[in-house]
């Protein structure tokens, strides 16, 4: 249990996929400019990382070791969790409408984004189980979301402080973003390797 | 032997996804309603949302479900509220088109200030402190915060940095009066010949310090007025636009030429 718990506090805090993976850029800076935008994003991150990852696991498990073709673990990655993407998007459409709402628009968007896939990947590397490759998926896509979150925050503010206009715009938002990765770094210490 | 094995591989992942896909589609397929795709067929497509809904799609289902009349979509216009009520079934209710109208005439040249303001250059900002650096409380900022909202690009600002409205342009989607921390836009039709360019409930001697344009509520106008179109209410003229015959008598006697004539084109 506390090995999980670990494993969530370091997903969040310690090897956040934004600010210390710089993975997930571009929906990073995409999307925050209102909270409401990047908790929808949030949410679908969440969702996806957490399934991308138990199917990846299951994928690495009992199709790509038992037949030695491990080479082929990022493009069958791709293949596998877009294929999931999309079903789960037919499959709300479907099921709940409500839930379409709030996440449609952004599933489509992170169908392999490259934090989705770098979750699977890490899970690999790490020689993750089954729940501690859930566990780890979840807690990305929860750092994601935070991290994301703290953005919006800044950006809304942003909008109505006067700043220099060479600065404007998105170098403006590089620059918090690089301020918040540094900040992030600190966090390293929190547990002990 | 390994390249075999991986191009099976492949093949058959590729094929399993695509019928998982295939046979997901058929078996969660949402049936949409035929009216809805034929009505988004007619709508301009532009999902400006000045219609109040999430996108043209939005309105098409709004619209089936009964929720808004077929003139709903102000960028289409009347031709698209016709096309909509053909395909509807329904009678047209035909509005007249509006635009949007500003309420103040005060630019930088004519309106003084209380104090100088070195904020962000944002109306919303300038409003947050001491509320606001205008001597006139009603009157614009001029930092133009209604611009950059208009989807159909209609208010600029001009030389005195007031916004100016082009007419034309104006959908009427309001975007502009939501923005406007000081209400200053109103939406009247686009006939419109004669409007009072003042918002100021301030008694005359008062908002005539503050400002050489504003109504000072003399009842001069309502006087010449053999309409009975312009009533004085709480010191401020009032054009009543049904009333209004365009004769123009107003504008002669007004002393601070608050009311404004439009010309078309």
């Amino acid at each position: 249990m506390t090995e999980l718990f670990l494993i969530i506090v370091s997903a969040i805090l310690i090897n956040n996929f934004i600010l210390t993976k710089f993975l997930g850029l571009c929906p990073f800076v995409g999307v925050s400019n209102q909270i409401d935008a990047s908790l929808g994003m949030g949410g679908a991150v969440i969702f996806v990382m957490t399934m991308a990852a138990a199917v990846a696991w299951a994928f690495q498990e009992y199709v790509l070791n038992p037949f030695h073709i491990g080479f082929l673990q990022t493009i069958s990655y791709i293949l596998v969790i877009a294929a999931l993407v999309q079903f789960c998007e037919v499959v709300i459409n479907k099921v709940s409408p409500a839930l379409k709402q709030a996440l449609g628009i952004y599933l489509p968007l992170i169908t392999t984004n490259c934090a989705v896939l770098g979750v699977t990947i890490l899970n690999f590397r790490s020689n993750y189980g089954f729940i501690q490759s859930v566990v780890n998926g979840f807690g990305s896509g929860l750092g994601f979301t935070i991290a994301l979150l703290i953005m919006a925050g800044i950006r809304e503010r942003l909008e109505l402080a006067p700043i220099p206009t060479p600065l404007r715009g998105a170098s403006i938002t590089f620059l918090t973003a690089a301020c918040m990765s540094l900040a992030f770094f600190g966090f390293i210490g929190l547990i002990p390797q | 032997m390994i390249v075999l094995i991986s191009i099976i591989a492949l093949a058959i992942l590729g094929l399993c996804s695509g019928l998982l896909l295939g046979v997901a589609y058929v078996q969660f397929a949402v049936e949409e309603d035929p009216k809805v795709k034929a009505i988004l067929a007619i709508l301009p497509g532009a999902n400006c949302g000045s219609c109040g809904f999430a996108g043209c799609h939005g309105f098409a289902e709004a619209l089936v479900a009964g929720k808004i009349d077929t003139s709903g979509c102000l960028l289409g216009g009347i031709d698209v509220a016709k096309a909509l009520s053909k395909e509807m079934g329904a009678e047209a209710n035909l509005k007249e088109p509006k635009a949007a109208y500003l309420l103040c005439g005060g630019g930088c040249q004519n309106a003084s200030n209380r104090f100088e303001y070195f904020g962000a250059p944002s109306c919303k900002a300038a409003q947050a402190i001491g509320g606001g650096f205008k001597s006139c409380i009603y009157g614009c900022f001029g930092y133009g915060d209604c611009a950059p909202v208009c989807p159909v690009d209609a208010i600029t600002m001009n030389e005195e940095k007031l916004p100016v409205v082009d007419v034309e342009k104006c959908i009427a989607c309001g975007k502009c009066i939501k923005e406007c921390p000081r209400d200053l836009f109103i939406l009247l039709t686009k006939n419109t010949r004669f409007h009072v360019k003042c918002d100021s409930n301030d008694k005359g001697a008062v908002s005539r310090k503050n400002c050489k344009v504003s109504c000072i509520a003399c009842l001069l106008c309502q006087k010449v007025c053999k309409f009975d179109a312009i009533k004085i209410e709480n010191n401020l003229a009032v054009i009543d636009q049904t009333k209004c015959t365009s004769c123009g008598e107003c504008i002669k006697v007004c002393p601070t030429k608050c009311i404004v004539q439009f010309v078309k084109g």
